[in-house]
């Protein structure tokens, strides 16, 4: 009857993990096939759709999103400046960023919706048609001096300069002068929409107030114009942004949908103005930087570190990360720093220190007793459970960790793979040998599968007398690899990890039991 | 009945997941039995309440032992 009973569940356990599985293979498939399929929908649109002009008082801003744009510039015309991790590239028609390469990522942080519409961050876009065209469809004059190019523009009623510098720490800082430009509204092309890099993040407009941020969806159908004391403003996605900020702030940035779910943010500004762009990743500690060197020269607070989206569970992700990231200043690793992370959590949280090693000596002492109990009561392993908890605790000596440090585990692996999914410090994070990037699957397999034979071997050592528990077990070995083999790599290695320590943790114990 | 239902959840977790971490429990009984046990007595939210603090407790800074509800 148990027998039967048995077999009845384990039936059930098997096809609920299969179900599991396949749907889970299948939702994942059909979210692949859409996105697909939506960024061919992306691509032809753009080519149908143009810009329905900003509505405002005192004129409107035309992006002149048509084939007079495209034709206006081949990309041939290009200047390329080296930077600290890549290149920049600019246009001398118009004076604008055309590439923003990093080879850290091996990304161009300027989207091929831009390259494809030929419409670029450091446009200057007027309330005026003609003037834009003027603007942004000719060609400037440029002069390069070390890491600074100078762009200008000169004919009968204006008159424009654009200065960029490229600026070691990734950010470019922007010096516009115009002259015959006071009698329209004039506007930065900040940023548009990124390339998406996946779920578990916000891609779209963000702009930072004095007070806040703000974050715009992408499927917008109407300009949305934002009146605050904004500090910057731009396009970012879950890694990557793209921002201008202007020294002194502004006062109004609009967004303007220029096909299915792309955006366009415009910043607008005065006739003269200085500030910085930055087109790259939100790297923590680096955006750190460049706040405070702007907390010096301008005194103000920029906080572009408020630009990282941890997302749902940031309130376990970010203080792991900061965590990892300070282990990280030390052994300048990502994979070693999640492993060293790992062992200190063993140490914090598992009595492997000086009192718990005390316990176990003890523990060696309590042997001959635990024998008689074990011959006493071997036919009832429930009393024989409690009469051996007695004994522990009388002795003041406890082999078991507790079923707390276990279920501190769960957050802690979910914050794991919270940091995993979202900063782009471990995005093409290598580790060494095979593993070349931490956020990404294990491409051979090789930590799952060691990651199951250290749960089989766990069985190994813990004793357990029912031949179905440990059924069980092996099969949830099996589900557990299958389980990890499409998850981040950086996260089987610290379930591997902390399973391995584990082991010696268990071999230790054992070994002081027998003595 | 909510209160079987939790005692369902619970006996499903002490069948199916809890092998996979092996014994850890410094109590007799384990805390998924004193869970098990303390809603049956006490209802679900004194119970459950009863067991959160079991667990808190069930760490190498406590001695363990035998601990009924």
């Amino acid at each position: 009857m148990e027998q039967q009973d048995m077999q009845k569940r384990l039936m059930i356990f098997f096809a609920a993990a299969a179900l599991l599985l396949i749907s889970f293979s299948l939702v994942s498939q059909y979210f692949f096939k859409d996105n697909a399929q939506n960024e061919k929908n992306q691509t032809q649109q753009t080519e149908k759709e143009a810009a329905a002009p900003i509505k405002q008082v005192g004129g409107s801003y035309d992006l002149v999103l048509s084939g007079e744009r495209v034709n206006a510039d081949s990309l041939k015309d290009i200047v390329r400046i080296k930077t600290k991790e890549g290149y920049v590239e600019f246009s001398n028609i118009g004076g604008r960023i055309v590439s923003a390469f990093d080879n850290r990522y091996n990304i161009d942080i300027v989207p091929e919706f831009s390259k494809s519409n030929k419409i670029f961050p450091g446009e200057i876009i007027t309330t005026d048609t003609n003037i834009t065209k003027l603007l942004n469809f000719s060609k400037y004059e440029s002069k390069i001096k070390d890491n600074k190019i100078s762009f200008y523009l000169k004919n009968e009623n204006v008159e424009v300069e654009k200065t960029y510098t490229i600026n070691d720490d990734n950010t470019i800082t922007v010096d516009i002068k115009t002259k015959g430009l006071e009698n329209v509204g004039l506007s930065y092309l900040t940023g548009v929409t990124l390339k998406s890099e996946g779920d578990f993040g916000h891609d779209g407009p963000i702009i930072k107030t004095d007070r806040e941020i703000i974050r715009i969806d992408n499927d917008i159908n109407t300009i949305q114009t934002i009146r605050d004391k904004i500090l910057w403003a731009g396009q970012e996605n879950k890694y990557f942004m793209q921002i201008l900020s202007v020294k002194g702030g502004i006062n109004t940035v609009y967004i303007v949908p220029v096909a299915k779910d792309t955006t366009v943010v415009l910043s607008e500004i005065p006739a003269s103005f200085e500030g910085f762009n930055y087109l790259g990743p939100k790297l923590y500690s680096l955006l750190g930087e460049i706040t405070d060197k702007y907390q010096k020269l301008w005194n103000v607070d920029l906080d572009l570190r408020s630009s990282i989206d941890f997302g749902f569970f940031g309130i376990l992700g970010k203080p792991l990360f900061l965590l990892l990231h300070f282990i990280y200043d030390f052994v300048h690793n990502w994979g070693l720093a999640i492993i060293v992370l790992t062992v200190l959590l063993r140490i914090v949280l598992f009595p492997l220190n000086h009192k718990s090693l005390k316990a176990m000596k003890k523990m060696a002492d309590l042997a001959p007793e635990m024998e008689k109990l074990k011959k006493k009561y071997a036919k009832d392993p429930q009393k024989l459970r409690e009469e051996i908890m007695k004994l522990y605790a009388e002795a003041g000596a406890n082999p078991m960790s507790g079923c707390l440090p276990i279920l501190a585990q769960i957050p802690i692996f979910i914050a794991l793979y919270n940091v995993l999914m979202v900063t782009v410090e471990l995005k093409n994070a290598p580790f060494m040998l095979w593993i070349k990037d931490l956020s990404d699957k294990d491409p051979y397999y090789v930590l799952p599968i060691l990651m199951g034979l250290s749960m089989v071997v766990q069985q190994f050592i813990t004793p357990i007398s029912d031949k179905n528990q440990r059924m069980i077990m092996y099969i949830l070995a099996g589900v557990f690899t299958f389980m990890f083999m499409n998850f981040p790599s950086g996260l089987v290695l610290y379930w591997l990890t902390n399973n391995i320590l584990g082991l010696i943790q268990s071999v230790i114990v054992n070994k002081s039991m027998k003595k | 009945m909510i209160k079987k239902l939790f005692i369902n959840v619970i006996r499903f977790y002490q069948k199916y997941i809890s092998p996979i971490k092996g014994q850890s429990c410094r109590f007799h009984p384990t805390c998924s039995e004193y869970a098990a046990l303390s809603i049956e007595k006490y209802g679900i939210i004194k119970g459950t309440l009863k067991a959160i603090w079991r667990i808190l407790r069930c760490n190498p800074f406590f001695k363990g032992g035998v601990d009924y509800p």
